[in-house]
């Protein structure tokens, strides 16, 4: 996948960072073929648990 | 309404993302049981991005909020009604208080004017009040009875025979037949027994349900199949329609045809039958 | 007199294996089997080296192969599938001679008119008895057809027959016999059972699968080809399989009975066969043990060479009787053309095996996949490596609609007056991408490592080495 998608994946991960103000953090991606929308919402879960300390 | 609502694990991507496929009238989204306690919030953010981008052709989207005593509901409720849901279903529904409350809430939501209601009531006490819940708002499009959580608050075994839940299953029918609702059947939860699965439906049909839920995509067309009326009923139906209408517009108090003089309750069997096949009627009967 | 040899190296010397010769395999224990590793293992130990190896297929058990490949002892390979290690091996070049890719019919075509020539066959044998009467349906490592192997043993030089069960004379029914076989050699085990074959075959518990495989029984019901003496062959397993039990519900419902089923036989076609639904079964491969039960007792489970099966040269074949067949696919593009050797990045990972056999032989012949493959749209605008051509290819069936080859025209008028969800094959293209994004282009360089051999022997495509990332 990460030859057809990858560009997007990393994309979607910078975008929802920015968007949440987050900087100067690790983002690990197991993809298994995830649609944009899967990807989004669990990037944005894994942040918010980040900022409750989680 | 439609015939059949089917279950689909919130959490689960493949499932959100094919729900529209499956033939379900209405699909379920499940936050509640399907999802692990741990997993609410990634459960929740996934249907909400699933429904800003996904389209769901040929199915109407619902979602099962966390039931109002746990820490959830709100932010289920908030969450999906703002990202486009149809409807919801309301978990462990026992007074007409709790749809109020909901209501109140989705009245305050720009983009959840249109948001229908299903109570599920799986308990004792809802049962007991399930004129009253299905009486208490405008949004409300049915109530769906939950008969595994209602078996257990009586405290009896659930069984393919079913006998322990007739009487709540007709006093579910008549509730909401009285409030002017749809009245929808508990799934039958055995996944590979086709065969018991038409009977139950079958018998649900004969009760007086409109519909019956389902918790595998594989009982959705038995379902569908079972429900669906007849092509000579849906064509009776229609000319009752018809009729009554021509006659309402000539400023006749009675409509007849065939010889026979249509009341109330023929009236209210077409306009079922016509639900049934998925044909809208605008009319009350007066 | 006996044909019996001490060892494997005993009987690779009496048939004078030597450098840059090729030897052949069948593939009929799967993944479970030993004979090959066997065989690679000694021929290494011997010193010799520069070998071909035509084997029906490679399954992952093979990956041994690649540190022949890596010492020079196995310098080119010939198949009609290959997955695993080895697969992963040539897709990264590893491999100096492009491998020919070819269909079960095309292989026994070329095995049969000479231009695969086969120096000495290996013929892992379930059952033989010791002047090399053998057949697949006894034995703890049983298999059932060895319709594969029936060509290398017609038409190699020599042909060596390796079995853990050995019989008394006259071993019986031989799908081989004795007339073809040179030596016999007896070792501990050829196979794992667990590998050979499944306990029994499931249909897919994936409810986007028994969309699809409900659209497609539809299909053949509406194409008209569902009435008495239907005859079809669909895969042993996901949404192939499934379509075969919506079709068997529609004939038992309509009281049709079939003429036959072939394939690759599970207990699925079994069943269909001792419930009075079929006729017969042919059997070029047994999938499971109701499969070999079956072939061993019942004489209207019929085994049948690959040749037999799919020759395109022969005077005819099976496939040609064919009414339905219900394939899969990992790409297929705008042209209906399929690929089932690569993914789209290119990585080896299957083959035609009958799959263009059956397409072009089929009156109807149905591509059942999911619209998206993990996030990969499935309809391409060109398939990484085409296999099967467009104009064999009548329908592809995915869960989110149906599109019909153009040149069927009545076809589609039928499907679409059943009410069907008929779609154009760009918008089902359009929809994937929708949902997906459209794929990054992979790139590839122009260092050829497969030849796509169609099964008239044309080569209708190349593989190409994926630029490294």
């Amino acid at each position: 996948m990460e030859k057809q998608y990858g560009d997007k994946i990393v994309g979607i991960a910078h975008e929802i960072a920015t968007l949440k103000g987050i900087g100067n953090v690790r983002i690990l991606i197991q993809d298994r073929g995830a649609l944009d929308y899967a990807i989004r919402a669990r990037i944005e879960t894994a942040i918010e648990r980040f900022e409750r300390g989680i | 309404m439609g015939t059949n609502l089917l279950f689909v694990p919130g959490n689960n991507p493949a499932m959100v993302q094919n729900a529209g496929i499956l033939g379900a009238d209405i699909v379920i989204f499940d936050l509640e049981d399907a999802v692990a306690g741990d997993q609410k919030d990634a459960a929740r953010s996934l249907l909400k991005n699933a429904l800003e981008s996904m389209e769901y052709e040929g199915c109407e989207t619902s979602v099962r909020i966390n039931a109002m005593d746990t820490l959830h509901w709100e932010a289920d409720l908030r969450t999906v009604a703002a990202a486009g849901i149809d409807g919801l279903v309301i978990p462990k529904a026992e007074h007409s208080d709790d749809i109020n409350t909901i209501s109140g809430i989705l009245d305050s939501i720009p983009e959840a004017n249109e948001i229908f209601l299903i109570p599920l009531v799986e308990s004792a006490l809802g049962v007991e009040n399930v004129y009253q819940i299905a009486a208490s708002s405008k949004r409300i499009r049915g109530i769906f009875f939950g008969a595994e959580d209602y078996t257990a608050d009586i405290g009896t075994v659930r069984t393919k025979g079913s006998k322990e839940i007739l009487w709540a299953r007709g006093r579910i029918v008549n509730g909401a037949a009285a409030a002017g609702v749809e009245a929808i059947d508990t799934p039958f939860t055995d996944v590979e027994d086709i065969e018991g699965l038409k009977k139950d439906t079958l018998f649900a049909k004969a009760l007086g349900f409109d519909g019956k839920a389902s918790i595998s995509p594989r009982h959705c067309g038995f379902i569908r199949e079972i429900f669906y009326p007849e092509d000579e009923e849906i064509l009776y139906a229609s000319r009752v329609m018809d009729t009554v209408k021509e006659a309402e517009k000539a400023g006749k108090g009675v409509a007849s045809m065939d010889g026979k003089m249509i009341d109330k309750p023929i009236v209210l069997r077409a306009l079922k039958v016509l639900r049934a096949a998925g044909i809208k009627e605008d009319f009350k009967y007066e | 007199m006996n044909k019996i040899k001490a060892s494997l190296k005993s009987a690779i010397e009496a048939v004078g294996l030597e450098s840059g010769m090729t030897v052949s395999f069948h593939h009929h224990l799967r993944n479970g089997d030993f004979v090959m590793n066997m065989v690679m293992d000694e021929i290494a130990d011997m010193g010799i080296s520069d070998i071909r190896v035509a084997a029906s297929s490679f399954f992952p058990v093979h990956g041994r192969m690649v540190r022949h490949i890596k010492s020079g002892v196995v310098t080119a390979l010939d198949c009609n599938y290959m997955s695993g290690p080895l697969a992963e091996a040539v897709t990264s070049g590893m491999l100096e001679k492009p491998v020919m890719f070819r269909t079960h019919g095309g292989r026994s075509r070329a095995i049969l008119e000479g231009s695969l020539k086969i120096d000495v066959a290996f013929i892992a044998a379930p059952s033989s008895d010791s002047m090399g009467n053998l057949n697949g349906v006894r034995g703890p490592s049983s298999c059932g057809s060895l319709g594969y192997a029936m060509a290398d043993a017609r038409m190699a030089d020599t042909v060596v027959a390796i079995t853990d069960n050995l019989v008394v004379y006259p071993n019986g029914p031989s799908s081989i016999d004795e007339t073809s076989v040179d030596h016999v050699v007896v070792v501990d085990s050829i196979g794992d059972p667990a590998g050979i074959v499944s306990g029994t075959t499931r249909v897919t518990r994936d409810p986007v699968g028994h969309v699809i495989a409900r659209h497609a029984a539809d299909v053949i019901e509406a194409s008209g080809l569902l009435k008495d003496g239907i005859s079809f062959q669909t895969g042993a397993g996901g949404a192939s399989l499934a379509t075969a039990h919506y079709l068997r519900d529609k004939m038992v419902s309509q009281g049709i009975k079939g003429s036959f089923g072939m394939g690759g036989i599970t207990g699925f076609f079994v069943d269909m066969l001792e419930d009075g639904l079929m006729e017969k079964l042919i059997d070029v491969q047994c999938f499971d043990l109701e499969a070999i039960r079956s072939i061993r007792q019942n004489p209207k489970h019929i085994e049948v060479s690959a040749s037999h099966y799919a020759n395109p040269s022969a005077k005819s074949c099976a496939v040609e009787s064919l009414d339905v067949v219900v394939l899969g696919a990992t790409e297929i593009d705008t042209d209906f053309n399929v690929n089932v050797l690569t993914d789209s990045s290119g990585n080896i990972m299957g083959g035609s095996g009958g799959h263009s056999d059956t397409a072009q032989g089929a009156k109807l012949t149905i591509i059942v996949a999911n619209l998206l493959r993990a996030r990969l749209p499935i309809v391409v605008d060109k398939v990484t490596s085409k296999v099967t051509p467009g104009e064999t290819v009548d329908v592809l069936v995915t869960e989110r609609g149906i599109a019909v080859n153009p040149i069927r025209i009545e076809l589609k008028e039928s499907l679409q007056k059943k009410g069907l969800p008929v779609k154009n094959i760009d918008e089902l293209k359009e929809i994937a991408e929708k949902m997906a994004g459209k794929p990054r282009k992979v790139e590839f360089t122009n260092r050829v490592i497969g030849m796509v051999e169609y099964r008239n022997g044309e080569i209708i495509d190349k593989l190409y080495q994926s630029v490294k990332e």
